[in-house]
């Protein structure tokens, strides 16, 4: 999102309007977004290898959250709306610069057009609820912070009412987003979530990745970290990334193939079976 | 036009004057220039009161801006004073905390400083001033959690303020003043928000830094003062840009394309110094 510069109107003595009891107030500094690099370094370069002990050991782990998986992906669908919704936002702030020769009355406070290329950042206010029924109060919001010059975007949801879904589901705690690109619609978030379905209450403290309709979360295993990447059936195919590169799992062969070379192994197995 | 009709009209208000004078070199006007009240002596006006505290030094206040619950308080020090000279130093400072206009608003107080001083010479009949007064505009920290806001701004500007008085008589003076802004700089932050559709909202916030010294940025003020004993009376015209009282700064106004549109307004002023 670098690069890009917003009009935006201004009220130069505001303070004084502010002084005189006007709605105008005051000036804050824009918010510390939180630290991704982490997580990030962590979808990038795991730790762990894949071998005879880990691969079964890892499916089974899959495989036994299935249910958080579709949780997720309904959480994905959830999330891939909200970034509907930053995009929208970006692309209208500009239009912010045709409302800037609004003025102000008060004690002769002057309004005109300011260009900010830097440090500049917009909050945005997403009210959940069903289409034929959208407000905050029965239905909770989701708040988040975006930096003009920051890839990350983040904020919390409160009380959310996560539509297209078959049974009540509702969203509660911060999450943060990595963006590298707005427009290729992948990202890497980091929840810290509960989430409702129905009485069901289920808890989300971890980071995942969403890039060319597949989710990807870590899994970590006797201290070591890999990357699983799940496509539309993952009680069928699996994707693991490990230290060396992607590997391509077949769970019904109860094998993984080795698929492209990521990281910088000595060697490589080709295939691991169980 | 309108100019000239002000200026036809207080020509004449003249005559009219009566024959109780106090202009004199003991009672000198002080608006403006480096006298200052006498020991004792107590001024009350229209927008403020002041008390000659020693002979060479006064204290004021706007009271109508405590009205607005904004406190001040200003002073005048004369540090040197020959037989036709005098130099003055002048401060003030007003403040307010947000709170005092909403339970709702951020605990922020607003403020703004200044300092000045004054050189005044007397060359019969004239009084020939010049002040070089710094604000200072601000306000005390705030976090990004606190408020919504919708544009501050604070920083440092300086302008001269020429005066030139012919005194007519020892009751009525002509007065030539001008305000002249030498830098006026402000960090300025500002928002601006939409809704985008029914779920969505966003608010814009840009921090930056702004110069205002772009063109000159001055007015010029034309007045009769009259002084029938006690009371003083002080009809003008002023031509240019806006005047803040108070906080000295100027303030240049434009058009919807941000070309400068200077105009000119009355002014009045009365007290009675006792």
């Amino acid at each position: 999102m670098n690069g890009y510069s917003v009009g935006i109107s201004w009220s130069l003595f505001g303070v004084l309007c502010a002084g005189f009891g006007c709605s105008e107030s005051l000036q804050v500094p824009p918010p510390d977004p939180p630290s991704l690099e982490a997580l990030v370094n962590t979808f990038e370069a795991p730790s762990g290898h894949l071998d005879e002990d880990t691969g079964p050991r890892l499916v089974e782990r899959v495989a036994s959250t299935v249910e958080d998986l579709e949780q997720l992906q309904v959480l994905g669908g959830f999330l891939e709306e909200l970034l509907a919704s930053i995009s929208g936002t970006q692309e209208s702030t500009s239009a912010l610069r045709q409302t800037s020769t609004d003025r102000f009355s008060t004690l002769g406070t002057q309004v005109r057009a300011l260009e900010v290329s830097g440090g500049a950042w917009w909050r945005m206010t997403y009210t959940c609820g069903p289409d034929d029924d959208i407000n905050a109060k029965r239905h909770g919001q989701v708040v988040l912070n975006v930096l003009y010059d920051s890839d990350i975007v983040w904020g919390e949801a409160s009380d959310c009412f996560v539509p297209n879904t078959d049974q009540p589901t509702v969203v509660n705690g911060p999450l943060a987003l990595y963006l590298p690109s707005l427009e290729s619609g992948e990202y890497l978030t980091d929840l810290d979530l509960t989430y409702r379905v129905g009485e069901n209450e289920r808890e989300f403290d971890l980071g995942f990745r969403y890039s060319q309709d597949t989710f990807s979360v870590i899994q970590e295993l006797d201290g070591a970290t890999f990357v699983i990447a799940v496509g539309s059936d993952p009680t069928d195919t699996l994707g693991i990334r490990d230290a060396c590169g992607d590997w391509s799992c077949e769970l019904s062969q109860t094998r993984c193939r080795f698929a492209s070379a990521t990281g910088d192994c000595d060697t490589l197995e080709q295939e691991v079976t169980w | 036009m309108v100019v000239r009709l002000a200026m036809s009209l207080l020509l004449l208000l003249v005559p009219l004057a009566s024959t109780w004078a106090k202009h004199s070199d003991q009672t000198p006007i002080t608006d403006g220039t480096a006298h200052t009240l006498n020991a004792g002596e107590v001024r009350v006006g229209l927008f403020n009161v002041e008390t000659g505290l020693f002979d060479r030094l006064e204290l004021g206040t706007i009271h109508l801006l405590w009205l607005a619950k904004v406190s001040n308080l200003y002073s005048k020090v004369r540090i040197f004073q020959s037989e036709d000279i005098s130099v003055s130093l002048s401060g003030g400072i007003s403040w307010v905390n947000a709170r005092e206009y909403s339970d709702e608003n951020p605990d922020v107080t607003i403020y703004a400083v200044n300092g000045g001083v004054f050189f005044t010479k007397l060359v019969e009949p004239y009084t020939l001033s010049l002040g070089l007064v710094v604000t200072e505009l601000g306000h005390t920290d705030l976090s990004a959690q606190d408020v919504d806001l919708n544009g501050a701004g604070k920083g440092t500007s300086g302008l001269i303020r020429p005066q030139v008085q012919y005194r007519l008589s020892e009751r009525t003076a002509f007065v030539l003043d001008g305000n002249i802004q030498l830098f006026q700089r402000y960090e300025v932050a500002a928002s601006s928000g939409m809704q985008l559709n029914e779920r969505v909202r966003y608010d814009v916030y840009g921090n930056t830094e702004v110069d205002l010294s772009e063109g000159l940025t001055a007015n010029i003020t034309s007045s009769v003062v009259w002084s029938w004993d006690t009371f003083n009376l002080r009809l003008g015209y002023r031509y240019g840009d806006f005047s803040v009282p108070v906080y000295d700064i100027l303030i240049p106004i434009t058009d919807e394309n941000g070309a400068r549109k200077r105009s000119g307004y009355p002014i009045m002023d009365l007290y009675w110094r006792f």
